[in-house]
C-alpha cells in the first residue's frame, strides 16, 4: 500500500504547478479538478489512490478538488516487426509475429495531466 | 455555476518526477566512483539476507561491499549482515517500500562511500518497492522454491523491471512442486531479457555464478562511466 506516499508526491507536484502559474497580482484560485493517467504496469490501484486522495487533500489547497483517473492502456511495440499491441493479462508477446522483444509505449505511467482552477471566488465548489 | 473563470492548466508531468530526478543524480555519482548499486527485491523470507551472506563469504576480501537493509520493525537483518559487511539499518516504520531518501540518509551513515557493490535490501514485498527507483544500476528479484513457481504472473511489475530473477533455496526442488523451466517461462513472456540464475545460498552452490553475474554488471558500468 504505497499509494499514500504517491497521492502526497501528487499533491505536492498541483501545489507546485499552481503556485508557478500564478502570477503575483492576482489572488489564490481553487482548485476544482486533478486529472492524472494511470496504466496497468504503474503499480498503483485507482480505488486506492482515489480514497488516498480524498484522505489526504483534508486541509490542503486541494480540499475541493476532484479526482479524474484517466485509465490509459497497457501498450508496446514489436522491436521484430513494429506492430503496436494492446497487451493483456501481463504477457508481453507481439500479437502479430509472437516476438517477445516489446517496448512498452503506454501504460506504465503514473503521471499527472492537468489541473484545473476556478479564479472567481465568489461561488461555492461543486461536489465532487 | 459560471464557469468562465476556470481555467484549466496542462502538466503531463510523472508523479515521481522530483524522486526519479534525485534517484538518478546519486546513480550517476554511484557510477562516476565505481560503486554498482543493486536492489534487491522479494516476497518476506525469500533469503535476501541469506543470499547477501554468501555473497560476502564468496567475494571475502576481493571486493568491497556494503548492505543498506530496509526493515519494518527490526534491526535483525542488519545483525545478521554486521559482522561480514558494512551495514546499515533503514527501519521504515510500517512503509511497504523503500524510497530515494531514506537511501540517500541510509548511505551518509556508512562509515566511507568507497564500495565497489553496494546492496539495497529492500522490505520484502513483490508489489511496492517495484514502483520505487532507489539510485540502483540493476534490480534483482529473488524467488525462492518454496513461493511456487507461479510468482512471475502475479507480479508483471516487479518482473517487468527486474534484470534478474535469482531463485533461491534451490535444495529444496527434489521435495517440492516446483518447476524451474515454468517459473523462467513464466518470467520471461513478462520481460523477454531477463537473467536467470539458481543458488543455495546454504551451501554456496550457484554463488560463484551470481557474483560473476554482479563482476560482469560493473565492468559494463565501468566501461559507460569511461565514456560519459
Amino acid at each position: 500500500m504505497h499509494e499514500r506516499s504517491l497521492v502526497q508526491a501528487l499533491i505536492r507536484q498541483v501545489e507546485e504547478v499552481v503556485r508557478e502559474e500564478r502570477s503575483s497580482d492576482t489572488k489564490q484560485p481553487r482548485i476544482t479538478e486533478v486529472c492524472v493517467a494511470i496504466g496497468p504496469l504503474s503499480g498503483v490501484e485507482p480505488v486506492l489512490v482515489q480514497n488516498a486522495f480524498q484522505q489526504l487533500k483534508t486541509g490542503s489547497r486541494l480540499a475541493e478538488a476532484c479526482l479524474k483517473m484517466d485509465k490509459t492502456p497497457l501498450q508496446a511495440s514489436c522491436r521484430d516487426c513494429g506492430a503496436l499491441c494492446t497487451i493483456e493479462s501481463f504477457q508481453f508477446v507481439c500479437s502479430v509475429c509472437r516476438s517477445r522483444s516489446l517496448q512498452v509505449v503506454s501504460g506504465d505511467e503514473f503521471k499527472l495531466l492537468a489541473v484545473t482552477v476556478d479564479e472567481s471566488h465568489d461561488q461555492p465548489a461543486e461536489q465532487c | 455555476m459560471s464557469s468562465s473563470n476556470s481555467r484549466t492548466i496542462v502538466v503531463d508531468r510523472d508523479i515521481q518526477q522530483d524522486r526519479k530526478r534525485q534517484a538518478e543524480a546519486l546513480r550517476q555519482r554511484m557510477t562516476l566512483q565505481g560503486t554498482l548499486v543493486v536492489n534487491l527485491v522479494s516476497s518476506p523470507g525469500a533469503g535476501k539476507t541469506s543470499l547477501l551472506e554468501a555473497t560476502a563469504r564468496h567475494w571475502k576480501d576481493q571486493y568491497r561491499m556494503a548492505v543498506l537493509v530496509g526493515d519494518i520493525a527490526t534491526d535483525r537483518d542488519a545483525e545478521r549482515l554486521a559482522p561480514l559487511v558494512p551495514v546499515q539499518q533503514l527501519t521504515t516504520g510500517g512503509a511497504c517500500h523503500l524510497e530515494i531518501e531514506l537511501v540517500e540518509r541510509g548511505l551518509a551513515a556508512l562509515p566511507d562511500e568507497a564500495f565497489d557493490f553496494l546492496f539495497i535490501e529492500n522490505i520484502g514485498n513483490l508489489v511496492c518497492p517495484a514502483s520505487h527507483d532507489v539510485a540502483e544500476h540493476c534490480r534483482v528479484v529473488l524467488i525462492s522454491t518454496t513461493e511456487g513457481d507461479d510468482k512471475p504472473a502475479k507480479y508483471p511489475k516487479m518482473f517487468r523491471t527486474s534484470n534478474a530473477m535469482v531463485i533461491t533455496k534451490t535444495d529444496l526442488l527434489p521435495h517440492l512442486p516446483f518447476s524451474t523451466q515454468a517459473v523462467i517461462e513464466d518470467a520471461r513472456n513478462i520481460h523477454d531479457d531477463i537473467t536467470s540464475l539458481s543458488v543455495c545460498a546454504l551451501d554456496q552452490s550457484g554463488i560463484d555464478r551470481w557474483c560473476e553475474w554482479l563482476e560482469e554488471q560493473r565492468s559494463t558500468m565501468l566501461q559507460r562511466a569511461g565514456t560519459i
